[in-house]
C-alpha cells in the first residue's frame, strides 16, 4: 500500500491506496483543496465567508457550498437540531475565529451566547442557486464538510478504477474495498481507554471529542463542540464519541449529535437511526452502541 | 301596489344575491384555509418573513437521512484470527 499525507481543512489527511495507484493521491489532494477553498470560514475569499458576510440577502453559491448547506440542513433536521450548522457566531465568540493552529490564548468572550436554531430560517432556492442566511447568523459547515470531502474523495478514486483505498481526514475516515491479504481495515480509535482496533470492512468512522480542539479563553478552557441550547461548549460528561456509518458524512453527524446529546440520550439517538458507536465518558467508561465490535489492541498482541 | 312581476324580480335578485354571498363565503373559506396551509407550511420549513422564496429542501426523517442500508457499514466479526496491527487511526475532531 502507498501512504500519502498532506494538510487540508485544518486536519491531517491520510490516503492509503494500492502502490500502483499512487498517482491517485494527487486527485484526493485536489478534492480537499477545492472543498477547502469553497468552505473555509477562515479564508475571507471563500464562498462560505462571502455568504456569511451577506447574511440576510440571497447569495448565489456554487455546487459545493450548495451541497454542503443542504447536507447540513438535512443533518440538523434529522437530529432535531443537535447538529447545528449555525453556531458560527458562538465559535467566534468563544475564540475560534481563526484556524485552530493560530488560536493561542483567545481574547475574552464578547457578548452573551445566543445559542443555535437559526438553521430553521435558512432559505435555499435550488433553482436559482442561492442561499439566504438569517441576518446576523454565521454558518459553519466544518465537520460535515470534512466528512463530505472524504466521501467525495473515495467516490473519485472509485471512478478512477481504484478498488482499495482508505481516506482519513482528522477524525473522519472511510474505506473502499479491503487491504491486500486482510479481512478488514484495522483502525485504532483515538480516545478509547481500551485502545480498540476496529475491524472495518465497509463504510466510515468519525470521532468527535474534546481532546484535541481545546484552547484557553481567559481562565476558561474551551472546545469546539457547542451545545445549540446554551451556545457554550457542550458539557455532557463525554470525552469522545466514535460512530460508524455508511458514509463519512453520516458518521460525522452522528458523532457530533451523540456527543451533544450526552451519555444518557446519545446511545438511543444512534440506535434509532441504525448507527453503531462507542461513547467514552470523562471517567473512562465505555458505552458500546449497536453493532460496535469488541476487539482491543491487546487482543491483537 | 307592487305587481306580481315586480315581487318575482325582487325575489330573484334576493336569490342571486344570496347565491353570490354563499359563493364568496365558500371561496373565502377556501382561500383562508389555503392561506393557513401556506403559513403552516412556511412555518414548518422555517421560512423568513419577506424571504424571496419558500425554502424547498426536502424534510429528512432521521432514518432516511442516515440512510443505513443493512450493508452500509460492516465490521469483521473477528471469529477467526486476531486482527493485524492497525493501518490507520481516527483522530478526535
Amino acid at each position: 500500500m502507498s501512504s500519502h499525507r498532506f494538510r487540508a481543512m485544518g486536519s491531517d489527511v491520510h490516503v492509503l491506496v494500492a502502490a500502483r495507484a499512487a498517482h491517485a493521491t494527487r486527485a484526493v489532494e485536489s478534492v480537499f483543496s477545492t472543498w477547502e477553498s469553497a468552505l473555509s470560514r477562515f479564508r475571507p475569499e471563500s464562498e462560505l465567508s462571502r455568504l456569511n458576510a451577506r447574511a440576510g440577502t440571497p447569495v448565489a453559491v456554487g455546487p459545493i457550498l450548495l451541497a454542503a448547506v443542504e447536507a447540513a440542513l438535512d443533518a440538523a433536521r434529522a437530529t432535531g437540531g443537535l447538529f447545528d450548522p449555525t453556531l458560527g457566531h458562538e465559535l467566534v465568540r468563544i475564540g475560534y475565529d481563526r484556524s485552530f493552529e493560530e488560536i493561542g490564548d483567545a481574547p475574552p468572550a464578547a457578548g452573551r451566547p445566543r445559542g443555535g436554531g437559526a438553521w430553521r430560517r435558512i432559505v435555499v432556492d435550488r433553482s436559482a442557486g442561492t442561499v439566504t442566511l438569517p441576518a446576523g447568523s454565521r454558518l459553519d459547515v466544518g465537520g460535515i464538510a470534512k466528512g463530505m470531502a472524504v466521501d467525495a474523495s473515495l467516490e473519485l478514486l472509485g471512478s478512477l478504477g481504484i478498488e482499495t483505498a482508505l481516506v482519513s481526514a482528522g477524525g473522519d475516515l472511510a474505506v473502499l474495498g479491503l487491504p491486500p491479504g486482510r479481512r478488514a481495515w484495522g483502525v485504532l480509535v483515538e480516545g478509547d481507554p481500551d485502545r480498540q482496533v476496529v475491524p472495518l470492512v465497509r463504510g466510515a468512522l468519525a470521532t468527535s471529542g474534546t481532546a484535541r480542539r481545546r484552547w484557553r479563553q481567559g481562565d476558561v478552557t474551551r472546545h469546539h463542540l457547542v451545545d445549540p441550547d446554551t451556545g457554550e461548549p457542550a458539557v455532557t460528561g463525554l470525552r469522545a464519541v466514535t460512530v460508524a456509518g455508511s458514509t463519512c458524512r453520516a458518521a460525522e453527524v452522528g458523532a457530533t449529535a451523540a456527543f451533544v446529546a450526552g451519555p444518557r440520550l446519545g446511545p438511543g439517538l444512534l440506535e434509532r437511526v441504525g448507527l453503531a458507536g462507542l461513547l467514552v465518558t470523562e471517567a473512562g467508561r465505555r458505552i458500546r452502541v449497536g453493532r460496535w465490535p469488541g476487539h482491543s489492541l491487546s487482543d491483537a498482541a | 301596489m307592487e305587481s306580481v312581476d315586480a315581487r318575482d324580480r325582487t325575489r330573484r335578485r334576493h336569490t342571486q344575491r344570496l347565491g353570490q354571498l354563499r359563493r364568496r363565503a365558500v371561496l373565502g373559506s377556501a382561500l383562508g384555509f389555503a392561506a393557513f396551509l401556506g403559513l403552516a407550511a412556511q412555518h414548518a420549513v422555517g421560512s423568513t418573513k419577506g424571504a424571496p422564496k419558500t425554502p424547498s429542501p426536502p424534510r429528512a426523517a432521521p432514518a432516511a437521512y442516515f440512510d443505513q442500508q443493512a450493508d452500509g457499514f460492516a465490521f469483521d466479526d473477528g471469529s477467526s484470527a486476531p486482527l493485524a496491527p492497525p493501518v490507520a487511526q481516527t483522530n478526535v475532531s
